[in-house]
């Protein structure tokens, strides 16, 4: 099963760090992730969209630049969820 | 009450070989042009230090400079910077700082202070009211950061300390200049210019105010900023619960994480070290500089340290860098850096270094990648120039040279890089090698372009069109530095709030086009310094092992930095010719005439 | 050649601007500049449309040899990349703003969102509202202070450091101008909620 990664603030919403999460793509797992936290969820999603600034990766590779939501996914994939974050 | 708007108006010039103080009116034209900070102190710097100077010879200065924002009340109006020509590049250098210093020494009249010369004596300079005094420091030369601070009375907020360490005192070239006890000026080693003139301290205390012209519009100004800053979850959350600590996992995630002196790009012991982990275990609260809302510093604790600080630069310089994944010995690392007064970034990465050197057996030390235990103790003997801490005071490339492989130096320009791999991020490596002042991250950052999505996110591993917003983002810096503001107000406001605020400070209408030009000229300027000083093309470039070693596992696995396409374009765009030479018509434009015949 | 990524910006923007309504077939047109080439859409082109071969790539300062194909707007794109800090220029017709344009010298938005981000939007005008060269030095004078401005009976011109910035500044004028004019049909009383709004028309 893919396992989502949690970051920030985030994992105190989900109150672990990391996830195994069902789906075959990035929506479909990110949905699975906030079923029933409806803290997570507000902390993920605007609607049918990602929050601003919330970023997510496929192995690193950010979703933005590869299908977004409908990226796909395959079992042994890691999921990477940011809150809004910055630094220098 | 100032009538002249953002300005004193004031230099402030101290000889410390012969002892005259002087004050002198600022040139209005050059602030105008320059603004302050960053921008004045090249400037100036300019006219002072030439090419036949040695960095810690007497004929050195330390230009410290605010700027018309400073000590205003606008957001984050405390910082200010030193200039000076570097001991570990050669090149111009700024260094820039938060916290109090520069508010209060805004308040004493100034807005610039020179100091030239060398004392005979160790001496620390008190800038009261009543006048500026030259005192003996002999009984506080060798003393510690901390112990120095208290002992000539730091009060944030009415009286403050800024000193070096022992580092500085020994000259090590990556000393730092400490104020209010934990903030520093620290990149390029203006600690040891401080040292090699006998300065151990400078101790501010102010009564004067800058004047605001338009007080109306300065007041919707600040309004404005604070519900945007309020309003942006980077600099009203993420800054002030996590720190900037909290980037160690988001750049290993991409696999941009230098490891072991860059062998790696990604570092199984990032979570360790990471600003989950810091808040988790060893965070006492949040702190904040002055007229600062977003509080971003930490202040943690071990069970032998507490302390401001780690920064993600720390965290990684000591850490990933190193190999290590013990916080707390990276906290107590961070803590004796401050003590010594040093550039962590500079220290960390140069340990590593060593770290390179002797697992190859050249460097005979049992320094080894993981050794957290060695780090508090090698910090220390770099600091008092002690055994082999001797040989890495003064920089990964002079250490790498005297064992004759400078190619396991991770700097540029002699200045070590900070903690984003340039084969994962392309972007930044252009950043790191065109930087005026060495290898730096704080002179632009791609960080939000290439990671995070700010303002939107660009591909990292593209290489076409790149320079562009690398020469925007160092535009930006420059006048971000020579405001003096802190860059993390850029997260949540855009520039053209700043113009405006400045324009309502100083009464002079800077359209926001006009201002990000400044920080144009600033840098063309500090581009013209560095080849007066004999820098050249060939010196805009990284450490071999990103150029041509691929990452070896990760996200960015297989990726070098593809720097040259990048920085034939990046020539172009910034009107400079083939050799990175700034062209007449550019200097024109930015009204450098004078220094046509100086570029050629 | 222009890398695939670039055009992909070009095509998703092109095609929001259409989808909004905020252009015409062939009307309005965006530009990015990379290093010192500008890549703007050829003539003739549809934004809504664009393919691979709609994009032209030529110098920012003047053309590459065989460049005719470039937009008519092309001389006022590349006079505001050579005098404001923009890295993406969007220029559409945005209907209601351009109706409002053609009686005030400024639009003043009254809606939180672009009270927000834009606070107010300058009118420009100009005779021939089309690739002069005194057209393009006032519009690229106005962008050294706002980062969109109107063309009376035009259209209006966003800059950014990419196009969805400079998108992002167009459509929320164009929502503000709509609301607008819904206040006037409403015809009641405005109620400021905005603290400071006094602010906003001296922006």
């Amino acid at each position: 099963m893919p396992q989502v990664k949690l970051f920030g603030i985030l994992r105190r919403y989900a109150g672990a760090s990391q996830i195994e999460a069902n789906g075959a793509t990035v929506r479909a797992a990110l949905e699975f992730l906030c079923t029933g936290n409806p803290a997570l969820r507000a902390a993920i999603w605007e609607g049918n969209a990602l929050r601003r600034y919330v970023r997510v990766m496929v192995n690193g590779r950010d979703i933005e630049l590869v299908q977004g939501l409908d990226t796909p996914i395959a079992p042994d994939d890691e999921i990477a969820v940011f809150p809004p974050i910055a630094g220098g | 009450m100032n009538q002249m708007g953002g300005w004193m108006g004031k230099i402030l010039d101290v000889n410390l070989t012969t002892g005259e103080t002087s004050e002198r009116p600022l040139d209005m034209d050059m602030a105008r042009q320059f603004l302050g900070g960053r921008g004045l102190g090249a400037r100036m710097l300019w006219d002072e230090v030439g090419p036949e100077v040695d960095p810690l010879s007497p004929e050195n200065v330390l230009i410290f400079a605010c700027g018309p924002l400073t000590g205003t009340g606008y957001q984050t109006s405390n910082r200010f910077s030193v200039s000076t020509k570097s001991p570990l590049t050669g090149t111009v250098l700024d260094a820039n700082s938060g916290g109090f210093w520069g508010m209060q020494f805004k308040k004493t009249g100034h807005d610039v202070l020179i100091v030239r010369g060398k004392a005979e004596q160790p001496v620390y300079l008190e800038i009261k009211p009543e006048g500026v005094t030259i005192n003996d420091a002999v009984p506080l030369w060798g003393k510690v950061v901390s112990e120095t601070t208290r002992t000539l009375g730091q009060n944030n907020n009415k009286r403050n300390v800024l000193c070096v360490g022992p580092a500085g005192e020994r000259l090590s070239h990556m000393a730092a200049i400490m104020n209010d006890g934990e903030r520093s000026l620290a990149r390029g080693g203006p600690g040891a210019v401080m040292g090699s003139k006998n300065l151990k301290a400078i101790v501010v205390e102010g009564k004067e105010r800058p004047g605001i012209v338009d007080q109306d519009k300065f007041k919707f100004m600040l309004y404005e900023t604070r519900k945007l800053l309020r309003a942006s979850p980077l600099t009203s959350q993420a800054l002030p619960e996590f720190g900037t600590i909290v980037m160690m996992n988001v750049v290993n995630n991409v696999g941009a994480l230098p490891t072991r002196n860059h062998r790696q790009a990604q570092f199984e012991g990032a979570e360790a070290i990471s600003g989950e982990a810091l808040t988790e275990k060893y965070l006492v609260k949040n702190s904040a500089c002055w007229a600062c809302p977003i509080g971003c510093t930490r202040v943690s604790k071990t069970d032998k340290v507490e302390g401001e600080g780690p920064e993600f630069e720390t965290a990684w310089a000591f850490g990933a860098q190193c190999g290590v994944d013990d916080l707390a010995a990276i906290i107590e690392a961070n803590h004796m850096c401050n003590e010594m007064g040093l550039d962590t970034i500079s220290t960390g990465s140069t340990i590593a270094c060593a770290m390179e050197l002797a697992e190859m057996g050249l460097l005979d030390s049992e320094l080894r990648f993981g050794r957290a235990d060695l780090l508090v103790k090698m910090v220390e003997d770099i600091g008092y120039r002690r055994d082999i801490g001797a040989e890495l005071a003064d920089g990964s490339l002079r250490l790498a040279k005297r064992y004759g492989r400078p190619d396991l130096s991770m700097s540029s320009k002699g200045m070590e890089l900070p903690a984003y791999d340039p084969r994962g991020m392309q972007g930044q490596g252009l950043l790191y090698a065109t930087s005026n002042r060495g290898g730096c991250h704080m002179r632009g950052n791609m960080l939000g372009l290439e990671v995070l999505g700010l303002p939107k996110l660009i591909d990292r591993f593209q290489v076409q069109g790149k320079s562009s917003y690398v020469i925007l983002h160092q535009n930006i810096a420059a006048v971000i530095d020579s405001l003096v503001i802190c860059k993390f107000t850029n997260m949540g406001v855009a520039e053209e709030y700043f113009a405006r605020a400045l324009s309502a400070v100083t009464g002079i209408h800077y359209p926001t086009g006009e201002m990000i030009r400044v920080g144009e000229r600033v840098y063309n300027l500090e581009r013209l310094y560095n080849l007066r000083e004999g820098f050249a093309k060939a010196d805009d470039t990284l450490p071999p092992r990103l150029l041509n070693e691929p990452v070896p596992d990760g996200p960015s696995k297989g990726w070098v930095s593809k720097l040259e396409p990048m920085l034939k374009e990046y020539y172009r765009a910034r009107g400079w010719d083939e050799n990175g030479v700034p062209t007449p018509h550019k200097l024109a434009e930015l009204g450098l005439d004078k220094w046509v015949e100086a570029a050629q | 050649m222009i890398d695939e990524r670039i055009y992909e910006q070009f095509k998703e923007i092109g095609r929001d601007l259409y989808e909004a309504g905020m252009i015409s077939s062939h009307g309005g047109n965006i530009s990015m500049r990379l290093g010192d080439r500008v890549v703007i859409k050829r003539r003739g082109a549809q934004l809504g449309r664009l393919k691979p071969h709609d994009l032209i790539e030529t110098g920012l300062e003047k053309n590459d040899s065989g460049v005719t194909l470039a937009s008519t707007e092309l001389l006022a794109h590349r006079t505001i990349y050579m005098q404001t800090p923009a890295l993406a220029i969007v220029h559409c017709h945005p209907r209601t703003a351009v109706a409002f344009s053609l009686s005030r010298d400024e639009l003043v938005p009254i809606d939180n969102e672009a009270s927000y981000l834009l606070k107010k939007v300058p009118v420009v005008a100009e005779e021939f509202a089309s690739g002069t060269p005194e057209m393009a030095t006032k519009l690229a004078a106005a962008l050294q202070s706002y980062k969109i401005v109107m063309l009376r009976g035009h259209g209006s011109f966003a800059i950014g450091q990419t196009l969805d910035e400079a998108f992002h500044w167009s459509s929320t004028l164009e929502e503000s101008c709509q609301i607008m004019l819904m206040a006037k049909l409403i015809n009641e009383p405005f109620i400021e909620y905005r603290k400071m709004a006094e602010g906003y028309g001296k922006w």
